[in-house]
Order: C-alpha cells, then sequence, then structure tokens
C-alpha cells in the first residue's frame, strides 16, 4: 500500500527536480542578460533615444521659438544638401580634423619617445606636459584669445619683439590665418592625451627587442621603424579612431574662438548645425545635419577600418 | 555731433597699433554690428526693415550707414573689431584702447568701477547724427507663461517697484538701470555718488530715451527683429566686406537676401504669408 503511495509522489518529486533544473539551465542561460540589462537601459536612454528621436526631429520642421510641429518630408535633407554653405563646412571639418589629429598624433609621438629618454625629473615633465589636457577648454579657448588679441596679445609683442612681423595681426579673424591657428591650438590641446597613451604602448614592447636590434647594429631609425612604430600601431590606430571622432565633432574650441569665422573660413560642421538651430531656430534641419554628420563620420571611420585591416592583412 | 565729426574725431584719435579711435564690434558671435548699423540708420531716417517685414537693406540711408562703418572700421578701429564682442566694450575701454564707443552709460559705470583713471577722462554725448539721433534702448522684460513660478514672478516684480526698494534696486548698478517709473525720477535716485559724479552721462541718456527704441522694434513690437539680429546677418555682411573686400552693393545684397528668407520664415510659421 505504501509503494503504491511512494511511488507517484516519488515520480512526482522526480518531474519537480526535473523542471527547476530545466528552468534554472534555461535561467543561467539568459542570467547574462539580467547582467547586461542596467547597461543596456542606460545606453538606451542616453544613445538610442537621443538618436531616434534626432532622426524623427529630422523630418519635422520643429522650431525653437513655434510651438506647432510638422512632418516636412526630406525637406530639411534637400535644403542642406542644397546648400553650399553645408559642403564649405564639411570640407572645413574634413581639413579641421585631419591636421588636427595628425599634428596631435605626431607631436604626442615625439613628447612620449623624447620622455622616454629623460631619466632625471621624468615624473614632474609628465605632469607639466598634461596640464593642456587638464583644464576646461572654455579657459584655454579664452587664454588663446587673449593670447593671440591684436591690442593686448602676448603672441604679436613676442614676433614684433623677434622682428618676425611688423604690426599687430588679427589671427583670428584673417582668412590665411584663422584655420591654422585653430588647428595649432587644437594640436596643443590634443597631444598630451596621445603622448600619455603612447608612452603606455612604449612601456609595453619588450625590452628584449631593443636589445637584439642592439646586438645586430640597428641605429635609432632602424628601431624605430622595425620595433617602436609596429609595436605602437594597434594603440596609435585606437588613438586615431578616438580623437577623430572628437575632433570631427568639436563644438566648444571653435565656437569660443572664432564663432566660425571670419565670414566662414573656420565653420565647421558642429557650428553649421549651431548657427541652423540655436540661431536660426531651426531644430528640424538641425537635427538633419547631425544625422548627415553621423553619416559622413561612419563613412570616414568604416574607410579608416578597411585600411587598418588591410594594413594588418598585409605580410 | 555729425557723422564726419565722429569720424574725423576716430581718425584724429587713432595712433595705430596701441590706440584706436573707436573700435567696432563686428564679431559674429554677437550683436554689435547689427545694433550701430540699426543706429546709423535710424539717424539717416532709414529702418532694416518696413512694417510690414519688406526688407529694405538697400534703401540709401542703409547703405550710407554700411558705408560709414566700413570707413570707421578701415580708417579707426584697428584689426581686432571683427574679433570684438559687446561685452569687450569694458575692457578696450578700461585699458584706455579706444577713443569713442557706443553704450556709454554702462562703459562709464564699468571704468568707473574698474579703472578709476580711465572714468575721469569719460563722457557722454547723443550718437552721431545725419538726420536725427538714432537711439536704442535695450529693456529687460520677464515673461511669466503658466507656470508653477508666475506667482513668485509677480510678486518679484511687486517688490522690485515697491516705493521703498525701487531706487536702491536701481542703485545696485549704477548707471547700468533707469528709471522707468516718473516717481522715480528724483534727487534721491540722482544723489548716489556715481550717478552724481557722472550726472551728464545720465541726463544724456535719459534724454535720448525719450526717442528710443528698442532695435529693430521703430514700427512697433514685430516677431522679426530678434531673428534678424540674432542670426548675425549684419555682422556676417561686414565680415565679407572687411575680409573678403566683397563690393558694399553685394554684401548688402547677399544680406537682405537671407533677412528676406528669415522674414519670410516667420511669417509661414506665424500664419501671415
Amino acid at each position: 500500500m505504501e509503494g503504491t503511495i511512494t511511488a507517484p509522489a516519488s515520480r512526482a518529486h522526480c518531474e519537480i527536480g526535473r523542471r527547476v533544473r530545466r528552468l534554472s539551465a534555461w535561467a543561467d542561460r539568459r542570467l547574462f542578460i539580467l547582467f547586461i540589462a542596467p547597461g543596456f537601459v542606460c545606453l538606451s536612454a542616453v544613445i538610442f533615444y537621443p538618436a531616434i528621436y534626432n532622426l524623427v526631429v529630422s523630418f519635422t520642421d520643429a522650431s525653437l521659438v513655434y510651438p506647432s510641429t510638422s512632418f516636412v518630408g526630406i525637406d530639411n535633407y534637400s535644403d542642406t544638401v542644397a546648400d553650399p554653405a553645408f559642403w564649405r563646412a564639411a570640407l572645413i571639418t574634413l581639413l579641421w580634423t585631419s591636421l588636427s589629429v595628425a599634428g596631435q598624433l605626431l607631436v604626442g609621438l615625439l613628447g612620449a619617445l623624447a620622455l622616454e629618454h629623460v631619466t632625471a625629473g621624468r615624473a614632474a615633465l609628465r605632469l607639466a606636459l598634461v596640464v593642456p589636457w587638464a583644464f576646461p577648454s572654455i579657459v584655454l579657448a579664452f587664454d588663446w584669445r587673449f593670447m593671440l588679441d591684436p591690442l593686448y596679445g602676448v603672441a604679436n609683442h613676442l614676433l614684433m619683439l623677434l622682428g618676425l612681423i611688423d604690426a599687430p595681426a588679427a589671427w583670428l579673424s584673417q582668412r590665411p590665418t584663422a584655420l591654422p591657428v585653430l588647428v595649432l591650438m587644437n594640436v596643443w590641446f590634443g597631444f598630451p592625451f596621445m603622448m600619455v597613451s603612447l608612452i603606455a604602448g612604449l612601456a609595453a614592447i619588450p625590452r628584449e627587442q631593443y636589445e637584439a636590434a642592439m646586438v645586430d647594429g640597428a641605429n635609432f631609425w632602424q628601431e624605430f621603424r622595425f620595433i617602436t612604430l609596429p609595436g605602437l600601431a594597434r594603440i596609435m590606430a585606437t588613438l586615431v579612431i578616438l580623437r577623430t571622432i572628437w575632433v570631427f565633432n568639436n563644438f566648444e574650441f571653435v565656437f569660443l574662438t572664432t564663432g566660425g569665422g571670419p565670414v566662414d573660413a573656420t565653420t565647421t560642421l558642429p557650428i553649421y548645425a549651431f548657427n541652423i538651430g540655436w540661431i536660426g531656430y531651426d531644430l528640424g534641419r538641425m537635427a538633419a545635419v547631425a544625422v548627415l554628420m553621423m553619416a559622413m563620420l561612419s563613412l570616414i571611420l568604416a574607410i579608416y577600418f578597411r585600411v587598418l585591416r588591410a594594413a594588418e592583412a598585409a605580410p | 555731433m555729425s557723422w564726419d565729426d565722429a569720424l574725423q574725431a576716430a581718425v584724429a584719435t587713432t595712433k595705430a597699433p596701441a590706440h584706436f579711435g573707436w573700435i567696432l564690434k563686428l564679431s559674429k558671435g554677437d550683436t554689435g554690428g547689427g545694433y550701430l548699423l540699426w543706429m546709423l540708420a535710424r539717424s539717416a531716417n532709414a529702418s532694416l526693415y518696413d512694417a510690414e517685414g519688406n526688407v529694405t537693406l538697400d534703401s540709401p540711408g542703409v547703405k550710407d550707414a554700411v558705408r560709414y562703418m566700413v570707413e570707421l572700421a578701415k580708417r579707426a578701429s584697428g584689426p581686432g573689431a571683427l574679433e570684438y564682442k559687446i561685452s569687450d566694450n569694458f575692457s578696450l575701454v578700461n585699458s584706455g584702447r579706444t577713443s569713442l564707443t557706443e553704450d556709454s552709460a554702462a562703459i562709464v559705470a564699468a571704468a568707473a568701477a574698474d579703472s578709476p583713471a580711465v572714468a575721469e577722462q569719460l563722457d557722454a554725448t547723443f550718437m552721431p547724427r545725419r538726420e536725427r539721433v538714432g537711439n536704442l534702448m535695450a529693456g529687460i522684460s520677464v515673461a511669466l507663461p503658466k507656470g508653477q513660478n508666475a506667482e513668485d514672478g509677480r510678486r518679484l516684480a511687486a517688490f522690485l517697484f515697491a516705493e521703498e526698494n525701487y531706487i536702491p534696486f536701481l542703485h545696485t548698478i549704477p548707471l547700468f538701470m533707469f528709471p522707468a517709473l516718473k516717481r522715480a525720477d528724483n534727487p534721491v535716485f540722482y544723489a548716489q555718488p556715481t550717478i552724481a559724479r557722472f550726472r551728464n552721462v545720465v541726463d544724456v541718456t535719459l534724454k535720448g530715451l525719450e526717442s528710443a527704441s528698442l532695435p529693430g522694434m521703430e514700427h512697433g513690437i514685430n516677431p522679426y527683429a530678434a531673428q534678424i539680429f540674432n542670426t548675425h546677418i549684419i555682422e556676417d555682411m561686414f565680415q565679407r566686406i572687411l575680409v573678403d573686400n566683397q563690393p558694399v552693393d553685394t554684401a548688402i545684397g547677399t544680406a537682405a537676401s537671407a533677412m528676406t528668407t528669415v522674414i519670410r520664415d516667420t511669417k509661414r510659421r506665424l500664419g501671415k504669408a
């Protein structure tokens, strides 16, 4: 009698146990969702939602001034693409980005290599060279404006003392000098990040490689060409990608120094977008410009990644 | 003082490269060029646009004002005119770099506080005139749309305009704020030391206010002025003339076209097209 009662109970227990195990296995396989969920929610809130909202707004005539908004199809895109100022701004943005990133990388690399050979006061020197990176860009932009001011600026004073110029120049309001000066400022501002990262990269290159090269009689340039540069290639690629994204989208440095002028000589795409949205109050078109900027940046990075992959695949 | 008098004074006191007669503020990051052009155009009995919102930037009066400002910029403003904003007026005057400037009372007040030796040399007169004086008034208003703070806003306004508070409030930044109420136009207001010291500046300012209007509002309140000035179409026009050597007529044509677009869009959005 007991047996007849126990057997089904035991089967039921086994069945429950199997179900619990299946459930926990199912839960185990999906546990990653639990860990990913908070990050995904945060990303959705700060990236996906604004990006999708921006895309939606780009098809409307949303304005900072007028409360009503209506759907305008692709008008904002066609108006933007038809505007010669947009293409000028795109060209200036490419120049500004490529020259700034190249300059930052070059100066950062030189700084990192130089610091490698410094033995005394290395930490203090490294700290001093990182100073530009440590200050808010508004402070740096105004510092540069004052230094370059045609009336008060120390830059003109020194250049006149050295006999390099006859009279004070308005560096930021002349077409030939405005963009180069901005690039110079940006190189100065951005090179410490490159330098610190490359110093870390240099430390990761095995010393044995240099010792072997020395035994083989390699000179500095051969060491640099065949050991240092390949050793830093990956970190340099990452740095260039990161800085390209940051500089391409940089707004405050240009805005606080030249505001995009003289005329349109330093009007980059972020300044162009700002002028349309916050000065012209046309949020819909500003959103369209932002979408086009994202497409351009994606294209640039896609080309860059393709070149990188090709370089890595090469023997 | 006529346009020519002002130009002569500006040119005569220019001692480049350290000192200039009248440093204009033509940065595209501010409305300095637009406001000064509006004042000079008004003094030539002209407007940037008429009461219906038709752009009149190419009218003879405005064109003359543009040419006058270009001459000032070339002969008496120095190389920094395209970089300076209205707020730079304070440092330009306090450092003694410019002889003439617009916006006198506030400038004198700042100089009195920060650079007393310079302030002792300063005085004010009416803006240069051609047919008349074009006086610009900057009015600060508080809009209180429906919301949680409307009642607080009303209480703040009532507090500021209360008899016992109004003149002390105007005195918090002397020469920046002038009586909007008749009862504040009394000896207590004028007894404040800075106001008493620069009484002529105050008198000229108050006299000017009698015929002043907000920029772009000479035909009455309209929705175009803020957008016209904030889009920096005027400053862009001056930069094209001074940086790119664009002919004045061409630059005015480009600016007029941009201005027409702004006004047309505004009308369309307001259902006035």
